[in-house]
């Protein structure tokens, strides 16, 4: 049952990302939907031998989307969501929502220049304000809600048992 | 999935290897093996997709125009009504202007003759059937009692009261107006009186007509001049009914008065000649 939610919510995100995109741009900019569930995924997905596989074929997914340079949409998406589960052992100190979405907004933001830099040859201080800086606030603000939601609807049972554990532990 | 059991590096390598590789195979071949295979693997379900959101995209726009159509078509009927009184309003202006027209002209056809004084109707008489009207000008204005008021139409009665900027004018209904007249077609004399009866019906009498000259309905009766209240020549009314006697001599005839008492707004009072 949770494969096949695993399909689906990777189905709709990029039928969402790629098709009905008008339904999720602001202003022009379209969240990278597929990169903030990789992050959101791979916080809460303590088993990486479960993870992995989502990560590279999310990662490939997102290279193909219309318009995306493949080499760097793949690296860095998969990237991120390695990092998402790296950071989940450290700074325990720090809520995981905030340090989701720390990778979450500099993953966004390296992406969003390095596909600027790749077309254009260089990189200016109007198109970090206009473009790089709403694409960051609306990936994060959407991957917010995705870890929200993913928490409830996939994890609620796997965080119970963590928590059964550490209280017996 | 052992192989990335706990590793995330080679996990890190892996996508690593696959960015590099499709970089490279591209640069050669011309294009991307990975974005073929899943890109023709979707399309059909790319397609199905679409044409569902063109066709929400459809429902929002047609939902959108109908706000849009909603607020013009209020915006349109708000005009249409305002549009409407104005144009009650012209028609309005339209009827009071050909009015005071055919009253200067009348004033202008008998200047050489009379001196008038143009004056609007502000009342009625309480008793109905336009017995007396009041007017909104008075001695200040020259108006005495005994002036003659008229309309283009026709005869209206006289004054027979005047204040400092009123008058009260006695209508020919009112049974104690008598007028001389004569009519038009034949030249006969006689009298028109008002009667209590017939001024329920907005009639006049017309009695003591000159045997030798019979009038019949359609007939136009005019002032005669005689009495000294009316000049001669102005319209009274037309004969709309005979009575006449077993002999087949001529008791009354009901005259139709020509001005229409509900609708007068405008009068023209003579107030010297």
């Amino acid at each position: 049952m949770k494969k096949l939610k695993l399909v689906l919510w990777i189905f709709v995100l990029y039928i969402i990302q790629n098709i009905f995109y008008p339904i999720i741009s602001v202003t022009g900019i379209i969240p990278d939907l597929l990169l903030g569930f990789v992050v959101s995924y791979s916080a809460l997905e303590h088993r990486f031998n479960k993870l992995s596989p989502v990560i590279i074929i999310c990662a490939m997914l997102a290279g193909t989307g219309t318009g995306r340079v493949f080499p760097i949409t793949v690296a860095l998406t998969g990237f991120a969501g390695v990092a998402s589960y790296i950071a989940c052992g450290y700074m325990k100190f720090i809520p995981q929502i905030i340090r989701t979405q720390s990778v979450t907004l500099f993953f966004a933001f390296l992406m969003c220049v390095a596909e600027f830099f790749v077309s254009e040859k260089t990189v200016t201080y109007a198109f970090l304000a206009n473009t790089a800086l709403w694409h960051i606030i609306c990936t994060t603000a959407v991957s917010c809600v995705i870890y929200l939601i993913l928490k409830r609807v996939m994890f609620k049972d796997t965080q119970k048992k963590l928590l059964v554990a550490q209280e017996r532990n | 999935m052992n192989f990335f059991s706990r590793n995330w590096k080679t996990t890190v390598i892996v996508i690593a290897a696959i960015s590099a590789g499709c970089f490279v195979f591209e640069h050669f071949a011309g294009f991307n093996p990975v974005t073929t295979v899943v890109n023709t693997v979707a399309s059909p379900v790319k397609s199905g997709f679409s044409y569902i959101a063109h066709s929400l995209g459809n429902l929002r726009d047609f939902v959108w125009d109908m706000r849009a159509y909603r607020e013009d078509n209020e915006r349109l009927e708000s005009e249409i009504i305002k549009l409407k009184q104005d144009a009650r309003d012209i028609s309005a202006y339209k009827d009071e202007n050909e009015r005071l027209k055919a009253l200067l002209e009348l004033s202008e056809s008998t200047s050489e003759d009379y001196e008038s004084v143009a004056a609007d109707v502000i009342s009625y008489s309480q008793s109905g059937w336009y017995r007396s009207i009041e007017l909104n000008k008075g001695t200040i204005h020259g108006i005495q009692k005994g002036n003659a008021v008229i309309t283009p139409d026709g005869v209206v009665g006289t004054v027979t009261e005047a204040g400092p900027a009123y008058s009260i004018v006695t209508t020919i209904l009112d049974k104690s107006s008598v007028t001389g007249i004569k009519v038009s077609r034949t030249e006969g004399t006689g009298l028109v009186e008002g009667d209590d009866e017939l001024a329920k019906d907005l009639k006049c009498k017309l009695s003591f007509l000159d045997r030798n000259t019979p009038v019949i309905v359609g007939d136009v009766i005019e002032t005669s001049g005689s009495g000294g209240l009316y000049p001669a020549g102005f319209v009274i009314g037309t004969v709309v009914k005979v009575s006449a006697n077993s002999a087949g001599s001529l008791n009354f005839a009901e005259v139709d008065p020509a001005v229409d008492f509900g609708a007068l707004r405008s009068v023209l009072v003579i107030v010297g000649g």
